[in-house]
């Protein structure tokens, strides 16, 4: 409990202390000192559940608000990596940051994101959650916009809205959950709802608010725009942690539904196998397009938390059965922080000797940059599930699970078993486009001395490779160690499976074999076909459906005002002129003084209030009307 | 005691208005502390009324006069709460103006009815018949029209002819209420025995007088199609915006509509009426619209006053979903909604003071130079929105929670989608102030800026507290929840 709780506080505490360090030296040293405390905390943290037990507690009641807390396997796996991977940023920071304005601000930042991820991952129940979403959402909306230009700004705003969008979808679902007469608490199984369908829509609330984070298709709009934009560190915490924040709440969600096996919400397994289906196709197939070196990871990310959703959507159809789907899941959110993190690291190192993140003008660089190279070939061979490396291990767990529900012979399921090897090879040739533009060929840039790997940045990227190998070679071991009791803690009750994976297998391993070159010759045909240059039609995007919405709206807004300058202008002038022809006959009648039209007239209302007097016009007259007939 | 305690926490403030009245406009620092002074008395036994109401359930009734039109003070916890609520908010907002009214020359004119109109709000919330309510409620509209046109300019008495046109008006469809109510109840205007009087009433009947009491009480809690006035009231300087036009002027409305649904109908006859779906047609109409309008404002305390007509009606949906849940959040809401609409106006109020920047578009780069005033808009504008660890969520919580407990869902996406446009009115604004540069010339101060920046922090930092602990405001919820509803 007190290495949690320091876990969630130290980062704050850090944040606090850092004001007082002006110089950049003194708060990388905050930053990397409270990076080894939490991942100390953590260590600690999953130390204490080695019995496999649950620990909860609570932090006093705030009347209404009650603080909760909960540690169990998946929590701490989770809070395990962050805080890995945010030492390992620290550290890359420390080189990093002398190559940015305002460090003091982003490292403030940096901190007390860290602190409320910790809380997202620790929160007992949903309101303890979204509590930690909501400080994470606005302290890492601050990363993307640190730049502070045209570009930032706007990414900033996609961010920064949905992410609210994603609050506020899971505030309406706990109020849900509330109403439906089930739990709220994290780590439970909704039992016997009062009301089913309102546990439906909670679950869609959550599906979404969570989906938005995670970068789930349709809403991952947010995502592409805004992890490139951020410093290199900002985008590797947001595309290794900050989305597997969104994973996590999926994970918990299936966790509310009793994976399915109550059937409370029929519909879910079959919807989010279709929306990772689509997550993953959507992403790998916008990567393949990029030339900016960051934005082709972002996708990648998109299309690689497909896989995350996937398994978790698989685990949700096989109903209790889905150890594969869950285990791969959990397997590959760990995978992807690592890889992608180091993959993001690797690009910024490479940007700050040449400042050119586009791939066609960089090339030739392994002689200049020998060890981000290898680091970065071991991240890509990670991602892309070359058999000896994490990758593998998790897309085979998660190959496992499609396959299982294909088996079935539902056709979605069938079609999403198809899909899963499109992408995986789809995968393979954005990375041998990334690799082999980047560090194979002639130089194309002049690279100036001094901007080459110094210890930091080397070290930022060793401490990921080395983790990622030895989950490579000895997938076992990280299977007991962490993958097992998170899957158990996440309600599972039929682990049989899991038991005897056979991760090397000759069957699995010639599976990758081929889609690893069906990948290379992909992007061969991909090169000299200029497939990679393709832009597809702007209709086609997320935004310009939003666009056309807010025209819809602008030109709605501007037909109504219009409307109503028409006919108030008349009304105003046939008063004026009836209230002149009163006055006269007034005056007439020896009678002098104002009247009500000077009172009362509908220059007073603004344009939209002629909106809602029509309409609320037309309800008082339906209303009356019904109600005179009724009585 | 208590009965006497009643009246001083009434009319001190009145006393104190006749001093300042008569005090020399150069004599700043008696005027301030005599100001001061008369809020802080009246607020502290405002404060202790309460806690003997909650502690020992006493709560101070009398009448002064005869027969049913007597003037009548009767406390419970749904007027201690406005009570509560406008005399702290008025110790804030009174410190706020010392800074703010610095070199004004009309310093005397200005605290006499700022004090005098403090002490009216007091007679509206424990006012114990509709004839003490409805007389304190006309006296609120002449009380505090010398503070909206205090500019003096013509678009200032433009403003304040619009503020007595809309509240006269609405007053009158009040007062109509009022002759009809004692027609048919035959003299009965007690609070207390209202509900059961109007048993014998015939449907036509209590239809007319809920629409005629609507009607009286939305034009002040700005109910769409009658909020015209706020906006332009917003000419007023700021501490009068903040207070009397995001606070205590519209809640006095609001208030009125509550006393109107729970005091004077009560939930069964409501219920029976069937009136609920137009009711919240409006209210939702109400909040969408207010929100929409918003975002096309470009003068920052227009841009708040559309706010405020959105968030307003939110406390009235609460009211008329008829729900202790709802209920709850209508309370909740009204008491976070002013402790965070304040703490905006007053950051605006600086903003204006420091930069002369009115408009949402001039602010780039203003938070540079005012990084602590617009910190806490930022922060606390978040809270509008329902963010969580901020106030404003937990009453919007209970609006969902008791929209779905009678089984309105849509009101749930009205409430959300809402703070969604919250968000996109709101975020603009903060993003723009601290993004870029801003270019500004330095200008002579007529404020003192650490006097109006003193109540706007304590304020946010009260929106955070009560974030975190919202409990500490269930007392007082639970004990008007149990005034209305029989749990």
């Amino acid at each position: 409990m007190y290495w949690s709780l320091i876990l969630i506080l130290i980062p704050f505490l850090g944040a606090l202390a850092l004001t007082r360090f002006r110089d950049l030296r003194g708060q990388s040293v905050v930053g990397i000192g409270v990076g080894a405390i939490t991942l100390l905390a953590s260590i600690m943290n999953f130390l204490a559940l080695r019995g496999g037990e649950v620990l909860n507690w609570q932090l006093g009641s705030f009347g209404i608000f009650e603080p909760c807390f909960r540690l169990d396997g998946l929590t701490a796996l989770f809070s395990l990596f962050t805080a890995f991977v945010w030492l390992a940023s620290g550290i890359y920071m420390y080189t990093y940051m002398q190559h940015e304005e305002r460090t003091l601000s982003f490292y403030v930042f940096y901190l007390i994101t860290l602190g409320a991820v910790q809380g997202v991952f620790l929160a007992g129940n949903f309101l303890t959650l979204l509590v930690f979403f909501e400080i994470m959402t606005v302290t890492s909306f601050f990363w993307v916009i640190h730049r502070q230009d045209r570009e930032s700004l706007r990414a900033g705003y996609f961010y920064l809205f949905l992410g609210i969008a994603a609050g506020l979808c899971l505030a309406g679902a706990i109020a849900l959950l509330v109403a439906s007469g089930t739990t709220i608490e994290i780590g439970m199984g909704a039992i016997m709802p009062t009301n089913k369908a309102m546990l439906g829509w909670a679950v869609f609330l959550l599906i979404l608010g969570f989906g938005i984070k995670a970068g789930m298709v349709p809403v991952h709009i947010w995502l592409p725009m805004a992890h490139p934009v951020a410093p290199t560190p900002g985008s590797a915490l947001l595309s290794g942690i900050l989305i597997k924040a969104g994973a996590y709440g999926l994970i918990r969600t299936g966790q509310l539904v009793n994976w399915g096996l109550a059937d409370l919400v029929p519909w879910l397994g079959t919807f989010v196998v279709i929306v990772g289906v689509a997550t993953m196709l959507l992403g790998v197939g916008l990567a393949l397009l990029q030339s900016n070196a960051k934005r082709l990871l972002a996708y990648h990310s998109v299309s690689q938390m497909g896989y995350i959703i996937l398994g978790i959507g698989t685990a949700l159809v096989l109903k209790g059965q889905g150890g594969y789907g869950i285990s791969g899941a959990i397997f590959h959110a760990l995978n992807h922080a690592l890889f992608k993190s180091a993959l993001f690291l690797g690009v910024g190192i490479i940007f700050l000797g040449t400042g050119e993140l586009n791939l066609y003008k960089l090339g030739g660089l392994w002689r200049r940059y020998p060890w981000t190279a290898l680091c970065m070939l071991i991240a890509a061979f990670g991602i892309t599930g070359t058999p000896g490396l994490n990758g593998f291990i998790s897309k085979s767990l998660l190959h496992h699970g499609v396959f299982e529900v294909a088996l079935s012979g539902n056709p979605v399921m069938v079609w999403a078993e198809r899909f899963f090897n499109v992408v995986g090879v789809g995968t393979v040739a954005s990375f041998v486009k990334l690799m082999g533009l980047t560090f194979l060929g002639k130089p194309k840039t002049t690279v100036p001395k001094g901007t080459g790997e110094d210890p930091f940045l080397a070290t930022a990227m060793g401490l990921l490779a080395i983790v990622m190998l030895i989950i490579g070679i000895q997938p076992q071991l990280l299977m007991d160690l962490f993958i097992k009791p998170a899957a158990i803690s996440t309600g599972l009750v039929d682990l049989s499976h899991l038991g005897h994976v056979d991760f090397f297998a000759a069957s699995a391993i010639w599976d990758m074999i081929i889609t690893l070159v069906i990948g290379a010759a992909f992007f061969g045909f991909g090169m000299k076909t200029n497939l990679f240059h393709y832009t597809p039609p702007q209709w086609l995007s997320v935004e310009a459906a939003g666009r056309q919405i807010v025209r819809a709206y602008a030109w709605l807004d501007g037909g109504v005002s219009k409307i109503y300058q028409a006919v108030s202008l008349r009304i105003v002038f046939n008063a004026r002129r009836q209230y002149k022809r009163m006055m006269t006959l007034n005056r007439k009648l020896d009678f002098e003084g104002g009247g009500i039209f000077t009172v009362l007239n509908f220059s007073n209302l603004n344009s939209n209030a002629f909106l809602i007097l029509t309409v609320l016009a037309a309800l008082v007259l339906y209303y009356f009307g019904s109600y005179m007939l009724g009585a | 005691m208590s009965t006497v305690l009643v009246l001083i926490a009434i009319f001190s403030t009145t006393f104190g208005a006749i001093w300042i009245a008569v005090t020399p406009n150069e004599a700043k620092t008696e005027r301030n502390s005599v100001a001061l002074g008369a809020l802080l008395g009246s607020a502290a036994i405002v404060w202790w009324l309460l806690s003997l109401g909650l502690h020992s359930g006493v709560y101070p009734a009398f009448n002064i006069g005869v027969a049913s039109l007597s003037l009548s003070f009767s406390l419970d916890p749904l007027g201690l709460t406005y009570g509560v609520l406008a005399s702290t908010l008025w110790v804030f907002a009174s410190v706020y103006s010392f800074g703010y009214m610095d070199q004004d020359r009309k310093q005397r004119q200005y605290f006499s009815f700022f004090l005098l109109s403090a002490g009216i709000t007091l007679g509206i919330a424990f006012a114990g018949n509709l004839f003490t309510f409805y007389l304190f409620y006309e006296l609120l509209t002449f009380a505090t029209y010398p503070l909206v046109v205090h500019a003096g300019n013509k678009e200032a008495l433009e403003a304040g002819t619009k503020y007595i046109k809309y509240s006269l008006t609405g007053a009158s469809f009040i007062l109509a209420g009022i002759v009809m109510l004692w027609r048919v109840t035959g003299g009965v205007l007690d609070f207390g025995s209202l509900p059961a009087a109007l048993g014998s009433a015939s449907p036509s009947q209590l239809v007319v007088l809920l629409f005629l009491f609507l009607i009286g009480f939305g034009v002040k809690a700005a109910v769409m199609p009658f909020h015209g006035w706020l906006p332009s009231a917003m000419v007023a300087p700021t501490p009068v915006s903040a207070l009397l036009h995001a606070v205590a002027v519209v809640n006095a409305g609001v208030f009125g509509v509550l006393r109107t649904i729970y005091s004077v109908f009560g939930t069964e006859v409501i219920q029976s009426m069937n009136v609920r779906p137009i009711l919240l047609v409006i209210c939702s109409i109400t909040i969408l619209m207010g929100s929409f309008i918003a975002l096309k404002q470009d003068v920052l305390k227009r841009r708040l006053a559309y706010s405020t007509i959105s968030q307003l009606a939110y406390i009235l949906l609460g009211a008329f979903m008829l729900h202790p849940l709802a209920l709850a959040g209508a309370i909740l809401h009204m008491i976070f909604h002013s402790t965070l609409k304040i703490v905006l106006f007053f950051s605006a109020g600086i903003v204006a003071e420091e930069t002369g920047y009115l408009k949402v578009s001039q602010l780039k780069g203003v938070g540079r130079i005012l990084p602590l005033t617009l910190g806490s808009f930022g922060i606390i504008s978040l809270g509008m929105i329902g963010m969580l660890p901020l106030s404003g969520f937990w009453s919007k919580y209970y609006l969902m929670r008791g929209s779905l407990a009678t089984d309105s869902w849509i009101l749930l996406v009205v409430l959300l989608f809402s703070g969604f446009l919250n968000a996109l009115y709101f975020i603009p604004i903060t993003i723009s102030a601290f993004a870029g540069k801003s270019e500004l010339k330095p200008r002579q101060k007529t404020s003192v800026l650490w006097l109006m920046l003193v109540p706007t922090l304590a304020l946010a930092g009260i929106g955070l507290v009560f974030g975190l602990w919202p409990g500490l405001t269930l007392p007082l919820v639970d004990a008007v929840v149990a005034q209305f509803f029989t749990l």
